[in-house]
């Protein structure tokens, strides 16, 4: 199985050095900056962005590949904007030069959002990021958000996911063995077929979730505060970074 | 030493007990063989040990712990580790060391001592190369050697092991074994339920189960003359 | 079962576990597909709704919000492997949010309200989560991507209704499968 943990793309620049807390800090305060932005603050926080996916080493083709899957969304409310925005008319019928302006302006923030995103997981190894995420929770406690819980209920996932999608295939396999077709039959056919998937699959896992939960146990597992292996340290260079970071927010929010 | 008096289990709406009275005990550094058909309470029984279950009559104390009293649960899951029959699910980490990290980490002990038990684990089991690894690249035997790496970064006295080596091939099962014997010389005891004869003949004591009963106890020798 | 540490207040590890099995699941569901003409139905929203139906409102919200906070640190796990906080304030982040309030709290809390539930209590508990689902998927989409209202439902809510159908009817079917099998 092609499945692959996150997009994290080894490397040791500054970018992927930095500690996740800012990093994920910085998605943050660009993301919401951005939400709002206008055509000024858009070109800037672009070349801000080009500027990091230089410093990463990261490709155009990274980037691509974290915009595709939305890329049909994309475009959907990218031609509704450049169609149905009232203003002067174009060469093309029905569209308006300020539609276009709309739409690119629009679809380009969202392309934006899931690039920022994209950058930090292609520059964080997922368990970096389940530490820093922890530690970003750790204010809530008061609240009830149980942030170690958190952490170790994020790490299963990531555990089991690919545990999961290997049992997909065994079952997939044995009951192609007994003749089951997946692409033939109408629609109901087919929906029985994926029942018989989802069904073995959900039972599985509710076993296997009964052991996981006794297994924990027994290793001295039991809610609430716990220590960890990983330690996360500031730098000097990352309160640098998470400084500019404020500042440049502050400036993005008061175009607003 | 763990000792279990007068243990009976029965499981929440169930009218049979599968535990009927066990009496056991169980000194540091032994070897103990449980054996017994499918279905004799074999598990039931070591889940008591490291107070997973908690008993429905009797008591079972471990180094004068009783498994009863809730606040002691913690330290004794640090001494008696638990290893289960299926090492997939055992394992929660992202990575090996990770996975390792998990029970020092609720120990909550300090970061570097996390650090060095998680590294003596693995190089224990011979997995020192794996450490990066993603457990659903691993194979069978590789998961089972992870899971001792789980328990051996608690410094647990006894290990509890439910079937080790189901589903391992000749040379895994071989491996494991010879694990197992190495670190009961190094003073760990071991529980070890099997249903394979061939696995036992090195114990120091051989426990027959049948029906939620011991039916028989000794050593290798008179156990098998008694067969 | 007696276990010392399932009896105190609060939720169990037992609870935690399958939380976080059934956000596993949720994450494979966009995995498993019906070919269907150009755009294949994908599970993914199946198991959102067995979350909450099989779990209770609770614990199924829990495992939707840990769904979410998964990929919202970026890893693949939503529809067609996108991820990060970009898909949370994108256009598609109000189903997320209906995800957790929808399929796992609403649906939830519904099948609970009855012991044994029947075919068409658990039915209309999905919908009830459904539709709460694309309400906030509606409004969300129309703020973010500044569309009128009508035009919001008719990216974000027609093109996915006969998969939905077909999704409520198979989550039905499954939960009065497995409801039994779950003591939590």
């Amino acid at each position: 199985m092609g499945y692959k943990l996150g997009q994290y793309i080894p490397g040791s620049s500054l970018v992927h050095r930095l500690d996740p807390r800012v990093k994920i800090a910085a998605v943050m305060l660009v993301s919401i900056t951005v939400l709002r932005a206008d055509a000024f603050i858009v070109v800037a926080v672009t070349i801000l962005l080009a500027g990091i996916t230089f410093i990463a080493r990261l490709s155009l083709a990274h980037l691509l590949r974290a915009v595709r899957p939305l890329v049909i969304f994309f475009a959907l409310i990218f031609l509704v904007h450049l169609f149905f925005t009232p203003g002067a008319p174009s060469p093309l019928p029905l569209a308006t030069y300020e539609g276009l302006y709309r739409g690119v302006l629009l679809t380009w923030r969202f392309v934006f959002l899931i690039l920022s995103a994209a950058i930090l997981t292609m520059t964080t190894l997922p368990s970096e990021l389940i530490s820093g995420l922890e530690r970003c929770l750790r204010p809530l406690r008061p609240l009830g958000i149980p942030s170690h819980d958190v952490a170790v209920m994020v790490s299963i996932v990531l555990r089991f996911v690919p545990t999961l999608l290997q049992e997909l295939d065994q079952i997939k396999e044995a009951q192609m063995a007994r003749g089951a077709d997946f692409k033939a039959g109408n629609l109901l056919a087919r929906m029985k077929r994926v029942s018989s998937l989802v069904i073995p699959l959900i039972r599985n896992s509710i076993l296997r979730a009964e052991e996981v939960a006794m297994g924990m146990e027994g290793r001295g597992y039991h809610r609430g505060p716990r220590t960890y292996m990983r330690e996360l340290r500031m730098t000097p260079s990352d309160y640098i970074i998470l400084a500019l970071l404020v500042i440049l927010t502050g400036l993005g929010v008061y175009r607003w | 030493m763990i000792k279990v008096e007068n243990l009976v289990h029965r499981y929440d709406g169930d009218d049979v007990p599968v535990l009927r009275g066990i009496n056991l005990e169980i000194k540091e550094g032994e070897y103990v063989a449980i054996i017994g058909p499918i279905g004799c309470g074999k598990t039931t029984l070591i889940k008591h040990l490291n107070a997973l279950l908690i008993p429905t009559e009797g008591n079972v104390w471990v180094d004068g712990m009783n498994t009863r009293d809730t606040s002691l649960a913690g330290e004794i899951r640090r001494r008696v580790g638990m290893v289960f029959q299926n090492p997939d699910n055992q394992i929660v980490g992202m990575t090996v060391e990770e996975d390792v990290a998990f029970g020092p980490e609720n120990l909550r002990l300090p970061p570097g001592e996390i650090r060095r038990r998680v590294t003596e684990a693995l190089e224990a089991v011979g997995m020192g190369s794996y450490a990066q690894r993603h457990p659903h690249t691993l194979s069978g035997g590789e998961k089972r050697l992870v899971t001792l790496a789980d328990i051996l970064a608690m410094n647990p006295r006894y290990i509890a092991l439910d079937e080790p080596t189901s589903s391992l091939d000749p040379a895994g099962r071989e491996m494991v074994l010879t694990l197992l014997r190495g670190l009961n010389k190094q003073g760990i005891a071991m529980i070890h339920v099997t249903h394979n004869m061939d696995e036992i003949t090195g114990a120091d004591r051989i426990i027959v189960m049948e029906d939620g009963r011991i039916v028989l106890s000794g050593t290798p020798g008179e156990v098998f003359s008694g067969v | 079962m007696g276990n010392p540490n399932t009896s105190g207040s609060g939720m169990s590890v037992r609870g935690m576990v399958f939380s976080a099995m059934f956000a596993a699941l949720t994450a494979v569901g966009a995995f498993i597909m019906i070919p269907i003409g150009l755009a294949p139905i994908t599970m993914q929203t199946l198991f959102v709704h067995l979350s909450g139906a099989l779990l209770g409102s609770r614990l199924g919200a829990l495992s939707q919000f840990i769904y979410v906070l998964v990929g919202v640190i970026g890893l693949p796990v939503f529809h067609g492997g996108a991820g990060g906080l970009g898909v949370l304030l994108g256009p598609t982040g109000g189903y997320l949010i209906g995800f957790i309030a929808g399929g796992g709290y609403l649906t939830g809390r519904l099948v609970e309200m009855r012991k044994k539930p029947g075919f068409l209590w658990i039915a209309m508990s999905c919908v009830a989560g459904l539709i709460l689902i694309y309400i906030l998927g509606v409004l969300h989409l129309s703020v973010v991507a500044d569309l009128p209202m009508t035009r919001a439902i008719a990216v974000g809510v027609v093109p996915f209704l006969i998969g939905d159908a077909i999704k409520m009817i198979a989550a039905t079917f499954i939960t009065s499968k497995l409801r039994g099998m779950i003591k939590l």
